[in-house]
């Protein structure tokens, strides 16, 4: 009976040991997992923009086939599916800009905290994206020339393009706090890139609670996205070297009625 | 109690063995001492002038690409001079990177072979240990090196087509081991680095002339990444014409020129600019900075595997792109670091400013 409890024991410590020893093995060391996602969405997912046939590409054409629909097409409407589109097409700049750093970051507790938040948000946005366009494609034979049917198509695909919206900018709320405290790069990392993004995601942030009007929040995201993530992003480069922008930048942050701040949203901050 | 008197005549020695070899090890930890290293050094030294026509030293041509001026035989030494594809980079990048780790390893060695007892502390102790152990190796690979240079002239010398499957391929093989031999001496100059640091010289930022050499020594690394570690192991020159092919040589075509630049950073004739103690730590400020954007675009070189696009992906990038979705992104950031107005050409022109040099001093 004895010598089976010690057994018993020696071979839970065993087991305990192992245990320790497999999970050290397989826990997370580093913020791959995070940046391919991030990649993924991007070059594969619904994030890409030049990909044949994909989310992306297959839902503007639907929002543009019901934008060019005359008859009964309310302004509360014509709102809604133009801020989608809007807001889609800002979604595929800024997700490229984060795509092209996030893959050098360092793995902390910023990264750590924020993680879930992304990933979780980017998989139910892709999903979303998905099922949209699985509807679309089913339906594709009937939203042909008949008015009611075309526009009664969108009261059957809003709850997606809503979630895409409100789950996209959830992971990019989580990608800016990553960006800001995970990026290793100093160049690339500096308070005017953490004030243009955090600018950009207050304003997509505004989508979905004025939805159905004239909103234009999205095309000061938009203008901003264009005007400092696309192409190189020089601007964000050059920042540490550029003393004028440097105090801009300052001005606004320490300043909450700087006269720098329409430069900044209306993308003319770097001009001389 | 005879099991326990066999028992205790096996685990006995076993003990007495693991305790002897535990303390051998101790031992060993302890460092190197400056005797030994230079007697290291003084090896390494007698051995590449015992090869003094295949090592040609010139002590005026410190700090070029000229300062060890390796030769290869007549007619590879021809096939260099006429710029011919491939043959030229034994000495626009090889040669080049060697003497530059080289000048770099004679310019400092004197700051650590000239410490005391007193001076000494763990941690100069360790980087010692490290330094020697890089001087080991190295001195380990000179007549290997020697060997297969050997070889590869005489193959030369008997079949000269330098344009043959058979001669490319010797050149290649050449390649690989001429990378190692190189490797070894950049990694000499690296832990020197390390050691001078330790020394405390660095620390306290007054020496302006050493501060310009370990900035500059950080930067070889870009280059020999690059230029012998990848593009160098093997004939990149024949590999598939593609549109990333093109981008590609447009970025050893900056590296290239960026070369130029970090070698007339050490020309200087009447000495260094008189700097401030604020100047000085601006630029070790920049340094440590411009170090984060090196080891992004390390990191890059690595995830992109530039031979394996190349050999196996025949220079295809959306193939490539299929088993290395990040691809592109490491393209990019070597793109965005090397390019015209890329980082380094930035951190290179301000470091120009900086620590240089009388106007009427340029070579």
């Amino acid at each position: 009976m004895k010598k089976g409890v010690i057994i018993t024991i020696i071979l839970v410590v065993i087991a305990v040991v192992l245990a320790i020893v497999f999970i050290n093995l397989f826990k997370e060391r580093d913020t791959t997992e995070m940046s391919n996602k991030v990649v993924s969405v991007v070059q594969d997912g619904y994030l890409d923009d030049e990909k044949v046939d994909g989310e992306y590409e297959t839902i503007n054409k639907y929002l543009d086939n019901l934008l060019a629909v005359e008859e009964g097409l309310t302004s509360s409407y014509q709102n809604e599916i133009q801020n989608f589109k809007d807001a889609y097409l800002t979604y595929t700049i800024i997700a490229k800009f984060y795509s092209k750093q996030i893959v050098f970051t360092d793995y902390n507790d910023v990264y750590k905290e924020n993680k879930s938040s992304i990933m979780d948000g980017f998989n139910s946005a892709s999903d979303n994206a998905s099922d949209m366009v699985n509807y679309i494609n089913t339906n594709s034979n009937i939203v042909g020339d008949n008015v009611y049917w075309n526009l009664r198509t969108w009261d059957d695909v809003k709850g997606y393009a809503l979630n895409i919206i409100n789950q996209t900018n959830k992971a990019f709320n989580g990608l800016q706090k990553v960006y800001t405290g995970c990026v290793t790069s100093k160049l690339a990392n500096n308070d005017f890139a953490t004030l243009v993004l955090s600018t950009i995601n207050s304003y997509l942030g505004h989508i979905s609670d004025s939805f159905s009007e004239e909103i234009s929040d999205i095309n000061i995201a938009n203008t901003m996205a264009n005007a400092y993530l696309s192409g190189t992003y020089q601007n964000i480069m050059t920042y540490n070297y550029n003393d004028t922008l440097k105090a801009k930048v300052e001005d606004i942050l320490n300043n909450e009625e700087s006269l720098y701040y329409s430069q900044l949203i209306d993308g003319s901050i770097c001009e001389e | 109690m005879e099991k326990v008197k066999k028992s205790s005549k096996i685990i006995l020695p076993i003990c007495l063995i693991v305790a002897m070899v535990m303390a051998i090890f101790s031992f060993a930890g302890c460092g190197t001492d400056v005797g030994t290293l230079s007697e290291n050094i003084k090896t390494m030294n007698e051995t590449l002038a015992s090869y003094s026509t295949l090592f040609v030293k010139d002590d005026q041509n410190l700090n070029t690409r000229d300062y060890y001026k390796l030769n290869y035989g007549t007619i590879v030494d021809d096939l260099i001079l006429s710029g011919t594809d491939n043959y030229d980079e034994l000495y626009n990048y090889y040669n080049s990177i060697f003497s530059l780790a080289m000048s770099y390893v004679d310019e400092n060695l004197s700051v650590v072979t000239n410490l005391t007892d007193e001076e000494m502390n763990d941690e100069t102790r360790n980087s010692l240990d490290e330094l020697n152990q890089k001087i080991v190796d190295f001195n380990n690979e000179i007549r290997p090196f020697v060997s297969a240079r050997n070889e590869f002239t005489s193959y030369f010398n008997e079949y000269s087509d330098p344009f043959s499957s058979a001669n490319l391929s010797q050149l290649r093989s050449f390649k690989r081991q001429y990378a190692s031999f190189v490797d070894k001496a950049v990694e000499i100059s690296l832990s020197l680095r390390n050691a001078v640091e330790a020394t405390g010289d660095l620390k306290e930022i007054v020496n302006v002339a050493l501060v310009k050499n370990s900035i500059c020594n950080e930067l070889l690394p870009i280059y020999h990444e690059f230029l012998v570690m990848n593009i160098g192991s093997f004939n990149f020159s024949e590999s598939a014409e593609t549109v990333v092919k093109e981008r590609i040589n447009a970025i050893i075509a900056n590296l290239e020129n960026s070369l130029n630049s970090y070698i007339s950073l050490f020309q200087t004739n009447t000495g260094l600019k008189e700097l401030t103690l604020d100047e000085l730590n601006k630029i070790n400020q920049e340094a440590e900075n411009f170090l984060t954007e090196v080891s992004d675009y390390m990191s890059a070189l690595n995830g992109l595997n530039l031979q394996d696009l190349a050999i196996n992906n025949y220079n295809d990038f959306d193939e490539y792109l299929k088993n290395n979705k990040n691809a592109e992104i490491y393209l990019e950031k070597l793109e965005q670091f090397t390019n015209v107005n890329g980082t380094l050409e930035t951190y290179l022109a301000r470091l120009t400013e900086s620590v240089t040099l009388d106007e009427e001093t340029q070579n």
